[in-house]
């Protein structure tokens, strides 16, 4: 009956092996459904690796299958004292990284990384456990602790709750027994562990258990703490174990054999036995069973375990941005300023009934940058939402702005407007392209870019089943947001280490064949996919727009001023595109003001709109083809400043939107993705 | 006297365990074994309890046992009935509470809230599941 997690076997000898296994949803949760060759899918319109144009030493019949990117294995060294020195453990867990891996493992499934949950009898209680810092007022940190606010403030809410892991009478087996979860609250058949992560979702869980009882071995307790630690690890929930104070066994079998556990899973033990030795009678209350903590060592008991959690909170925290945080400049630390922003963003959710812009910024300060963050802005309410903070950036908005796919670093996440995630992969492909991923037209699967250098891949993928797809490997810069399932355009290209890629040659596959399909570098696509434009330079101070259908039978070209074309995005309908121009100085570098071109793309007639200034111009079509949001970069007196203009294409008339909200920062700041929302 | 009387009296036992037996035999033995499961589970007693447990049942008999360790058990009103019968199994229900009780705080585990499954196995009846 027990559960003998792939984990516990792995740890023995690699827990790289056990990282890849157990903090890989796709090797752990679905592995039978992973389409990884053509050959699995001979009837696929798009699982290919034939007529692929890259490197010519790849032979696709010699190479193992691709698998599909997760997280990548790292050995783990236990440093800590063996398990039978227990006692010297520090009262505060020494960590081993794994934590992280399984932090981000339950990420990706959906926990909230905000909520934790207890797991004891009666010294769990939150009278007893930490339930004091749900209560402001009835605790006081000194300027040595003074950092634990921040941890209580980001679990407020999880502290003075029992939930329906914590009883007085709860053993290790009590726990995971159906008979005991509440009928009012559990479904039929869950036990309370299974109960209580149902309904509070945590991404870390305090067990604190076990009462001792005459006649039950310790390998019976083993036996259910290894069922209960493999459920929790399983659901990316970081198990903090915990020794108890009394030693009523006599020997201290429990404790050892719970450090024993923590050691062989490499799981954080916070040794509360230790916490309380300088206490009266050790921190038990002379007045009862010998079991029973006293009440002085209550707060020690909340204090500690406060520390815990606040230790393995920002240790994960810690990697996970240490990992995730892009580098954009090697070997430099850059202090970013901070963004100013009016009004003050909330972290409340955008309201998905109301017209919104959601966006991502970026900053640059030298040569590094950095992303700044993901916004919505509620054009109804004028109001302004973090959805994430700075480290996270726009990759594609399905067509109705409810799933977002934001990345950080080679993180992609499925991210509804509220900033709640769901990890998709870690090895997002990181390439000079504004985006990496993109939602199909189905707003339902996905097509991913994941790997790097020479060792690429196309996916598609469907989240819901988990199921990836082989488009193309190899040479891959980047890809056109897909409008249909049968084709995809890639480009192929050089990415340096730095990622800086050199893409001139666009590819399309088509039902398994990969061809060169056009010379372009910088193309834009109709949302039907049927025509395409591209803009080239001249020798004077006029460019050219070109429009070519997709079957590269037809062609037209239009002149219109300007040496640079900033920007180029086609109506939402097909039918027009509008032009961004500026025309850039060889001698000074400046530009000047960015010229807006509507042009009908049946009749390659066009009307220009008033320029507008700025630095980075680019723009954005409402859902209604109605009105444009053109944005740009304007340097001001301290710093930069993010303008937006909402321009109306049939009266003409533009409408800033610095009396609504501005956006601002002593280093340079720009708009890195826009979505404009529309219900 | 006393010992004509002796075969008498023991083939008159003998011929009262047999219509004992044959009673016991032709009673409600199913539900007898719940009710027997449960009165070994509230005294944690392992034997017992695996006795009137299947194979299959075992470990989730002793998981059970061992859940209720740290608290007080009794049975109250517990009476049970087979609901169904048919190829060596059964299904019974049952009224009646498992009343849990740690450092003087009782709770009610209701046995009318589940069917329990019953199976012939080795010629006795044993406790399998529910539902």
């Amino acid at each position: 009956m027990p559960k003998r997690s792939i984990f516990q076997a792995a740890a023995f000898i690699f827990i790289g092996a056990l990282l890849l296994s157990s903090c890989n949803p796709t090797a752990t949760q679905a592995p039978d459904n992973i389409q990884t060759t053509p050959s699995e899918t001979p009837d696929s319109e798009v699982a290919t690796q034939d007529n692929q144009p890259l490197s010519d030493e790849d032979d696709p019949t010699e190479e193992p299958a691709p698998t599909p990117p997760g997280p990548t294995p790292t050995p783990i060294v236990e440093t800590r004292l063996p398990p039978e020195q227990w006692q010297a453990w520090p009262v505060v867990p020494e960590l081993t990284g794994l934590e992280t891996a399984i932090y981000q493992q339950g990420l990706s499934l959906g926990n909230d990384p905000g909520r934790f949950s207890k797991v004891g009898d009666c010294q769990a209680i939150s009278e007893v456990l930490m339930g004091i810092y749900d209560k402001p007022g009835r605790y006081v940190f000194t300027d040595v602790d003074a950092h634990l606010q921040e941890t209580v403030d980001h679990f407020a809410g999880s502290f003075d709750r029992d939930g329906q892991g914590v009883r007085g009478g709860f053993n290790a087996a009590a726990v995971i027994s159906p008979i005991w979860a509440d009928p009012e609250v559990c479904q039929p058949g869950e036990n309370p562990i299974e109960c209580e992560n149902r309904t509070h979702n945590p991404s870390f869980v305090i067990i604190s258990l076990e009462v001792w009882w005459e006649g039950r071995t310790v390998e019976r307790y083993e036996d259910y703490m290894r069922q209960i630690v493999d459920y929790y690890i399983d659901e990316g929930v970081v198990p903090i174990l915990s020794t108890k104070a009394d030693n009523v066994e006599g020997d201290h079998r429990i404790n050892l054999a719970t450090a024993r556990l923590a050691y062989e899973y490499h799981l954080p033990l916070w040794n509360f036995w230790r916490a309380v030795q300088s206490l009266p009678n050790h921190g038990i209350d002379p007045n009862r069973d010998g079991f029973h903590i006293s009440y002085q060592a209550w707060t020690v008991r909340s204090y500690t375990a406060l520390q815990a959690l606040d230790a393995v909170w920002r240790e994960v925290r810690d990697q996970a941005a240490a990992a995730e945080e892009p580098v954009s400049s090697p070997g430099s630390s850059v202090a970013f300023a901070d963004l100013t922003l009016s009004p003050a963003p909330d972290s409340q959710p955008i309201v998905p009934e109301n017209e919104s812009l959601v966006f991502s910024l970026e900053q640059r300060v030298g040569d590094s940058s950095r992303s700044a963050g993901i916004f919505g802005f509620d054009l109804v309410s004028n109001t302004l939402h973090q959805i994430h903070e700075s480290g996270f950036r726009l990759e594609d908005s399905d067509s109705t702005g409810a799933k977002l796919l934001v990345s950080q670093g080679g993180h992609l996440y499925i991210s509804d407007p509220a900033g709640d995630d769901r990890l998709v992969t870690d090895q997002l492909a990181l390439t000079g392209r504004k985006s990496s991923a993109f939602w199909m037209p189905d707003d339902e699967r996905l097509v991913v870019l994941t790997g790097d250098g020479a060792n690429r891949t196309l996916w598609l993928v469907d989240p819901r089943a988990d199921t990836w797809q082989t488009i193309v490997e190899g040479e891959i810069a980047g890809m056109i947001k897909p409008a249909s399932d049968t084709t995809f355009y890639w480009y192929q290209g050089q990415c340096t280490p730095d990622s800086a890629c050199e893409d001139n040659t666009l590819w399309h596959t088509q039902s398994g064949v990969s061809e060169p399909f056009a010379e372009q570098a910088r193309v834009a696509f109709s949302r039907t996919g049927d025509a395409y434009a591209w803009t080239e330079m001249t020798e004077g101070t006029s460019l050219i727009l070109y429009t070519r259908n997709a079957e590269q039978t037809l062609q037209d070209y239009l002149y219109l001023p300007g040496n640079r074309g900033v920007d180029l995005a086609w109506s939402p309908f097909g039918n027009r595109l509008v032009l961004l121009t500026v025309t850039r100085s060889e001698y000074s570098g400046r530009s000047s003001d960015a010229r807006v071109f509507l042009v009908d793309a049946a009749a390659m007639t066009h009307l220009e709109y008033y320029a507008f200034p700025g630095l980075n111009p680019a723009v954005t079509w409402s859902a209604d083809a109605g009105e444009l949001m053109l944005t740009s970069t304007l340097a001001v007196e301290d710093g930069y400043q993010i303008h937006f203009r909402r321009l109306n294409l049939t009266s003409g008339i533009f409408t800033d939107l610095d009396e609504v909200f501005e956006i601002g920062s002593e280093d340079f700041v720009t708009i890195d993705q826009l979505f404009w929302i529309y219900p | 006297m006393k010992t004509k009387k002796q075969p008498l009296i023991l083939l008159l036992s003998i011929l009262l365990l047999s219509v004992l037996a044959a009673c016991a035999g032709g009673g409600d033995a199913p539900a007898q074994t719940v009710e027997l499961y449960h009165e070994a589970l509230v005294a944690k007693d392992q034997d017992r309890l695996i006795n009137f447990s299947c194979a299959d049942w075992e470990s989730t008999a002793l998981l059970e046992l061992d859940s209720f360790v740290s608290v007080e058990t009794e049975l109250v009103g517990v009476s049970c009935e087979t609901v169904s019968e048919e190829d060596g199994q059964a299904r019974v229900q049952c009224e009646g509470v498992i009343t849990a009780t740690y450092d003087g705080e009782a709770r009610d585990f209701p046995l009318s809230n589940r069917t329990f499954l019953v199976v012939q196995e080795g010629g006795d009846w044993r406790l399998c599941g529910y539902e």
